[in-house]
């Protein structure tokens, strides 16, 4: 299912449900206030009202703070939850808060980096929405700032706290799909929306935006709706639909097959000569792992065998395939399947949950952001390989390319002054 | 083939120096070759018309196929990327990019420079800043090493464009690149010089040391907050003097950046190691004026590589009243590994104020470490319930035997909740004794859980962990246990183990109690047969076989062959069902005649192999008569490697054509005993590899049967 | 503050290191186990010969430099705990083959080895530690030029097992060194090889490290021994004291209790201040997960000694994974000529280079 389409059933557009959160409130007051934790969400677009509807029901959080580089956005959060949070433009000013414990970064990808370690450094706990970063040295960096500055940080890959993805990886381990050889991901992206190809109307920036932040670490370039609207077109904010859903789908692929680095990636894109102008990207993409591969694929129709997204495993005894929804196994009766209880498509309570309760024990959490990294990285892994066209052999402990220098430039994008890594 | 090759060196040169035949030959292949050509591979005119102005499918594939042509498509694409047309302008752009991408390829270095001669007039003074910014794009993926980067440094200089030029070459990263950023440092603003800083330290660029060094000293805050930052990659412990300076002269904003690059500093120094003590020293000095964040990060640091000296420092540092830094401090004492550690927080612990207590003690329990009793034990005596909680838990977790003796005394007198957390406590350390071999404590651990376990699940647990430490003392526990009818699969191992120990302790009266206890409580057929064969051997004088119902006296007679198509099976070779002992019978060219045998002293099990003969698909017959005083329903269990057909009083009760292992109690039938003298014929088939069987008969509760069968 | 930098020498996880020159080629070597490694960056490798391997142990305990067969290039004198047997491994020249082992003697298992003077005649003797049996002492043949003539003598001091633990060093100030067992010393006769050695068992040292060190730690004039518990936890002083009856008593102070396994123990300069600082370390998982204190973190360190107190300067500490300990037998020299005392750490962690840069901070 479109999650966009899903995001509009439940009503959470723009005209969406008051957050005043009465239950929560009523169940407050069995928390001390010593026990209760108080959040700063960044980024309040989509997947921050998501965020926000689960945040508003919990007990044992107070979302203090919200913060956009829109004024409108944020007034417009401000206002569902009753006047009973600020909002700031500056992210910074969170983080200046003593009293914010936690900060949960929805933005653009490609401010995920950079405010995560900064909140790091501010001595918060971080909540941050896949992907980790647009590139892997970013990656790199946020762990090392994370691990310096002692904190939890969770990537938003949810799917790690979720029960029918904790079954799948039991059933694989339990080795009754034999040796599993080969993992599959993939999903149709929204087709009809035309992501890349777009033609840009450079304008002022409208009043209430402060553009220069917004692009923040991104190079800079005059404002234009379709960069601010669509973010994800564009190389210098995001990876398409790869850093999209195959982040999720590939973290549970690299989950099953017990691997956290590639050893060769090869990669080819095409775009559909059906879809007038549209350059979306039909990608495919093979992963060489120890003893196994993984393909990636980005499919132009939804279904595929009748499943329009998901992970699959085959071993030499069985396969397994997951999404969201299920978990199914073939031969059918290898081993018990499974379904979701209750809401699946954005399912973020568990992994909510799981954050809160490291920064408590202070463990890492079950998306801890050397996991977020290393999945993020076989993503951006493929996209390098969709565009140089050939077989790139890499290093996964050094996270170099082998016997290719020129192609070890793909791994960053020096960050525009006054912002650094 | 492409058209090129038969340009002006091809066919008129290949003409003019062969003979005149070949001519026509060769003319029909480039002909041909041409119409080849231009079926595989449209000109490069075709394609461009189809990218500026086709409909929609055909502009598609051309952007498509137009990198395949090479870098000849590139000046076209120039010009599109300096039109007006803003679409075909991002299309120019993205093919040369795909160029760029694909030159980038190893062994493609002359294309490369070659493309970059192309692209650098983009960024030339005359041209508009729209070219010069795609060309800086472009040409940051491309620039090969050795190439001039002039025209790109020349742009830093451009305030405008400074920074796109920088970090250009930042990404470009070769020695020129490296080069041309060093030379702009020392005469750039403070601000970019912060900026061309960054540049230099994310290239962990070597050589630019000295001048980084320099604006330590010279620049100001910010530039020497930056330059420490630029240089941290090094672990260059020479370094740490510089940095405490830059931080005394820090102001504002700086202030944090002198801390983080030091920081950063001392990770990359321990991460080079040898350098330990000057390590934690600096994090003791960072110490002194941290507080908040910072503080928190260096605690967390010295968790991860400091030693005993340092729980002194975190453990005086701990606030129950900072939440965040309590459970920093907190995980940062609990990840100081090693005795010395231990031992000092356990010195340390009566001096703690007493939320620190009862947060410490789950702490001390996970070291496993013998010192921590005392405290626990304390905790678990205290009129505090919160310690009572803490402590017992503790002592649970602490793995120690020496929890145990407290652990029984609140297992069985303590109240619900203390009862429950100790019963939890001797589970684990029960376990942890177990894990570590240390079997005689965790037996008792065991044993007493199992005594005064609140339900069927520790019970259960109890019994595993007795299975894995069996010891006599557990021997009343553990038969207890055999008698309740939900636990018994764990109950077995148990048994088992018990036995075994028993008899190594020289205790054989008491094994055999075991033994007979599970022959008894007629378990699944695995463990019948390991208890018969244990008590078997513990007292060789004992008949097992005939005490748990197994038949032991046979006749046998065979081999006979099985036959191609399975006639052996089918026909009445030895006139069957009835038998004549005293009667022979062709087996190939010999005569087979009744034998006596005895089945194992175990179970019953008669070796065909070793009794009739060693063959492939064959079959044998084996005969005995059974003796009961009253008659009786019955079950006969047999166990057959391979297959076999029974006949009871000379009725045939089973045909089971079959092959496999043995397993006992495999084919039960049902049957009636007649009073006085049963017959039970066999017909065994073996196929290939054991050939055995054994027969026992058991009441229909399961019970064996008692009967008399004539003896030798 | 001394400055070490820290290298990783290829993959070897044998115990026992050692530094000398091994193909003459005036830059020195390290060799440790089945192979040396050429100086001066210790990059390139080359097989020694191969050597049995049991749990993660290598029977090899000592890979000491001796020129057995008098040819001017340093051979090696080793011995392990299964093979029983003391040998020595001849020095092909330089040359890139594998190396001859020949058999000295199979005395019982070893479990390492010292080097001591013990007949004061200017060459050391090899003294192996020999748990389970009396303790032997090999003497090299040489000729009237000194230059070993490939044969030993054998001398068996004692009539007792030996037990873990070994020492050499003057105890009674008679200007002779005495051999230190874990509960006693045994004393040279006059003609040093002629006759059975005295026994003193006066303290019990436990499991001891080898070597038991002799060291007048307290500066009273009376030898004092220092000992690690070469399987378990401590490391401390044994304060030797005379009464005024002359009855010798050893008085126990604690170094470092909450450490374990401290088997090797050395005495150097190695911050260059006149003074000789303790040098040790721990050897990772010295009984393959069976010693108390094998899941503590590991370290090497150097103790400054200072009338009687030990003060600990760490080299390296923390996870097995990337940190050193001491192995059993750990070289100290200058090993790059910067005047400074280098430290090469063997151990089942790893062999470390530990580059001593001298005074920094």
């Amino acid at each position: 299912m479109k999650r966009r389409s899903f995001l509009q059933s439940i009503g959470l557009g723009a005209a969406g449900l008051a957050w005043n959160g009465m239950n929560a409130r009523a169940a407050r007051g069995s928390i001390s206030p010593n026990e209760k934790i108080t959040v700063g969400l960044i980024g309040c677009g989509g997947q921050g009202t998501a965020h926000m509807t689960h945040l508003v029901k919990r007990p044992d959080v107070e979302v203090a703070a919200v913060c956009d580089a829109f004024i409108p956005r944020y007034e417009e959060f401000v206002k569902r939850t009753g006047e009973r949070c600020t909002g700031y433009q500056d992210y910074r000013r969170i983080l200046e808060r003593k009293d914010i414990d936690a900060v949960f970064i929805v933005t653009p990808d490609h401010w995920h980096g950079l405010m995560t370690i900064h909140a790091c450094e501010a001595g918060k706990d971080v909540y941050v929405e896949k992907p980790l970063t647009t590139t892997i040295f970013e990656g790199r960096k946020v762990v090392q700032a994370a691990r310096r500055y002692g904190r939890v940080v969770q990537n938003g890959i949810q799917q790690r706290s979720m029960e029918v993805f904790k079954r799948s990886i039991d059933t694989l381990r339990s080795g009754k799909l034999g040796q599993v050889t080969h993992s599959g991901a993939w999903v149709s992206p929204n087709v009809g929306e035309h992501w890349t190809d777009v033609v840009e109307t450079p304008q002022d920036p409208p009043a209430g935006l402060d553009w220069d932040l917004w692009l923040g670490p991104a190079p800079w370039v005059p404002f234009s709706p379709q960069r601010f609207g669509k973010f994800r077109a564009f190389d210098d904010y995001a990876g398409g639909e790869m850093t999209n859903w195959g982040v999720h789908l590939m973290d549970i692929s690299l989950w099953g097959l017990g691997q956290d680095a590639p050893l060769s990636i090869q990669g080819t894109g095409v775009s559909p000569l059906s879809l007038p102008g549209d350059d979306q990207q039909m990608l495919q993409v093979v992963y060489e792992f120890p003893g196994s591969t993984l393909t990636w694929s980005q499919l132009s129709s939804e279904s595929y065998a009748g499943k329009g997204y998901g992970t699959l495993f085959r071993g030499t005894q069985g396969s397994l395939y997951v999404n969201r929804e299920s978990m199914v196994l073939e031969p059918e009766g290898l081993a018990p399947g499974y379904r979701s209880e209750g809401e699946f498509f954005i399912r973020l309570e568990e992994h909510h949950t799981n954050f809160f309760e490291c920064m408590r024990t202070r463990q890492l959490p079950a998306a801890d952001v050397e996991i977020g990294h290393r999945s993020a990285s076989v993503c951006l892994l493929g996209n390098i390989a969709v565009d140089l066209r050939r077989r790139l052999v890499w290093d996964g402990e050094n996270e170099r390319f082998v016997g290719d220098e020129q192609a070890n430039r793909y791994l960053y994008r020096p960050y525009r002054a006054p912002w650094h890594l | 083939m492409r058209v090129k090759s038969f340009l002006p060196e091809g066919p008129g040169a290949l003409i003019r120096s062969l003979p005149g035949k070949s001519l026509v030959f060769l003319s029909a292949l480039w002909f041909i070759s041409i119409q080849g050509a231009q079926a595989t591979e449209p000109p490069l005119r075709n394609l461009l018309e189809d990218f500026k102005g086709g409909n929609p499918q055909s502009q598609a594939l051309a952007r498509q196929r137009l990198p395949s042509l090479g870098l000849r498509v590139v000046p076209d694409m120039l010009q599109l990327l300096s039109g007006k047309d803003e679409k075909l302008s991002k299309a120019a752009c993205d093919i040369i990019l795909q160029l760029i991408n694909d030159v980038s390829a190893p062994g493609r270095e002359k294309d490369r420079k070659k493309l970059a001669d192309q692209l650098v007039p983009l960024i030339a003074p005359d041209r508009s800043e729209k070219d010069k910014v795609a060309g800086l794009r472009l040409l940051e993926r491309l620039v090969p090493p050795g190439y001039d980067v002039a025209p790109i440094a020349g742009l830093l200089a451009d305030n405008n464009l400074r920074e796109k030029a920088r970090t250009a070459l930042q990404r470009i990263n070769t020695g020129e690149a490296r080069n041309a950023l060093r030379s702009a440092v020392a005469s750039a603003d403070p601000l970019f010089q912060v900026a061309l800083l960054n540049s230099l330290g994310e290239m962990k660029d070597a050589e630019g040391l000295e001048i980084i060094i320099r604006l330590a000293v010279v620049g100001t805050p910010e530039v020497q907050a930056a330059a420490i930052r630029a240089l941290s990659w090094t672990g260059d412990p020479s370094y740490l003097a510089l940095a405490r300076s830059v931080r005394q002269n820090a102001t504002g904003e700086s202030r944090f950046d002198s801390f983080d690059a030091t920081l950063r500093l001392l990770e990359a120094m321990t991460a080079r190691g040898g350098n330990w003590e000057a390590v934690v020293r600096e994090y003791g000095e960072l110490l002194k004026t941290s507080s908040g964040p910072s503080w928190q990060a260096v605690i967390s640091a010295l968790g991860q590589i400091g030693d005993e000296r340092h729980v002194d420092l975190i453990l005086g540092s701990l606030d129950p009243g900072d939440p965040q830094g309590f459970h920093i401090g907190l995980h940062a004492l609990s990840q100081l590994r090693g005795a010395a550690a231990t031992h000092r927080m356990v010195s340390l612990f009566p001096q703690a104020a007493t939320p620190t207590k009862i947060a410490l003690l789950p702490i001390l329990a996970a070291k496993n470490d013998e010192s921590t009793l005392p405290h626990l034990v304390a905790a678990a005596r205290s009129a505090d319930p919160a310690f009572r909680k803490a402590g017992l838990e503790g002592l649970g977790v602490s793995g120690q035997p020496s929890a145990i003796p407290v652990l029984e005394e609140f297992a069985r007198s303590g109240n619900d909740e203390e009862k429950k957390l100790a019963l939890r406590g001797l589970l684990t350390v029960g376990q942890a004794c177990s894990a570590h071999g240390v079997r005689n404590e965790a037996s008792r651990a065991m044993n007493t859980l199992y005594q005064l376990a609140q339900d069927d699940s520790q019970r259960r647990e109890a019994l595993k962990g007795m299975a894995s430490n069996p010891s006599p003392e557990s021997l009343d526990s553990i038969l207890a246990a055999a008698q309740v009818e939900s636990l018994r699969d764990v109950v077995f191992p148990a048994l088992q183990a018990l036995a075994g120990t028993l008899v190594a302790a020289g205790q054989g009266d008491k094994a055999m109690v075991v033994y007979k206890k599970i022959l008894e409580i007629t378990p699944g057929a695995q463990d019948l047969a390991a208890a018969a064969a244990g008590l078997q051997k513990l007292d060789p004088s004992l008949n097992v076989a005939e005490m748990v119902g197994f038949v032991t006296q046979w006749w046998v007679v065979g081999p006979f062959p099985l036959g191609e198509d399975k006639s052996g099976w089918d026909q009445a070779l030895i006139g069957e069902p009835n038998v004549d002992l005293a009667a022979t019978y062709p087996s190939g060219d010999k005569q087979a005649a009744w034998k006596r045998v005895q089945g194992s002293a175990d179970i019953g099990k008669v070796d065909l192999l070793k009794e009739v003969a060693d063959c492939q698909a064959c079959l044998c017959y084996a005969y005995t008569e059974i003796e009961v005083s009253e008659e009786a329903d019955a079950v006969l269990c047999l166990g057959v490697d391979d297959g076999e057909k029974v006949w009871f009083n000379s009725s045939l009760v089973l045909d089971n054509f079959t092959q496999g292992a043995l397993v006992l109690d495999r084919d039960k039938i049902p049957v009636h005993l007649k009073k006085g003298i049963n017959t039970l014929l066999l017909k065994v088939y073996q196929n290939a590899m054991p050939w055995e069987f054994c027969v026992r008969i058991l009441s229909p509760e399961g019970v064996p049967v008692s009967f008399t069968q004539k003896k030798p | 503050m001394l400055r070490f930098e820290k290298t990783r020498i290829g993959n070897v996880t044998s115990e026992a290191a050692s530094v000398f020159d091994v193909n003459h080629d005036g830059v020195l070597d390290i060799v440790s186990g089945e192979y040396w490694f050429e100086g001066p960056d210790f990059r390139k490798k080359h097989k020694i010969r191969p050597i049995q391997q049991v749990e993660d142990y290598y029977d090899d305990f000592c890979d000491y430099p001796m020129d057995v067969n008098g040819d001017g290039y340093l051979d090696i004198i080793t011995g392990g705990w299964w093979g029983e047997t003391l040998r020595w491994i001849e020095n092909p020249h330089g040359q890139h083959c594998e190396w001859a082992v020949h058999d000295i003697d199979r005395p019982g298992s070893i479990e390492t080895i010292r080097f001591w003077d013990v007949d004061g005649d200017g060459h050391v003797e090899i003294v192996p530690n020999t748990p389970g049996v009396p303790q032997a002492i090999y003497k090299l043949q040489r000729d009237e030029q000194g230059r070993g003539r490939e044969a030993f003598d054998k001398f068996v001091i004692n009539d007792f097992p030996s037990g873990h633990g070994l020492g050499f060093g003057d105890i009674d100030g008679d200007g002779r060194g005495e051999i230190i067992l874990s509960t006693g010393w045994l004393k040279a006769p006059e003609e040093t090889f002629q006759a059975r050695w005295s026994w003193h068992p006066e303290f019990d040292l436990g499991c001891a490290s080898v070597p038991i060190l002799v060291h007048d730690v307290n500066g009273d004039g009376l030898a004092d021994l220092i000992v690690g518990q070469a399987h378990n936890y401590g490391l401390a002083w044994y304060e030797q004291r005379i009464d005024s009856k002359g009855e010798r008593s050893w008085i126990k102070h604690d170094i470092d209790p909450y450490r374990s396994q401290y088997h090797d123990l050395q005495l150097a300069d190695i911050d260059n201040d006149g003074e000789l600082e303790l040098i040790t370390g721990q050897r990772y998982r010295a009984h393959c997960g069976r010693d108390p204190g094998e899941l503590d973190p590991i370290g090497l360190y150097y103790f400054k000694i200072n009338k009687g107190r030990f003060e600990r300067f760490t080299v390296d500490y923390g996870d097995p994974e990337v940190s050193s300990g001491a192995g059993i037998y750990f070289w100290v020299t200058d090993l790059d000529g910067n005047g400074w005392k280098d430290i090469v750490a063997p151990g089942k962690e790893g062999l470390y280079l530990f580059r001593n840069l001298g005074k920094a901070i």
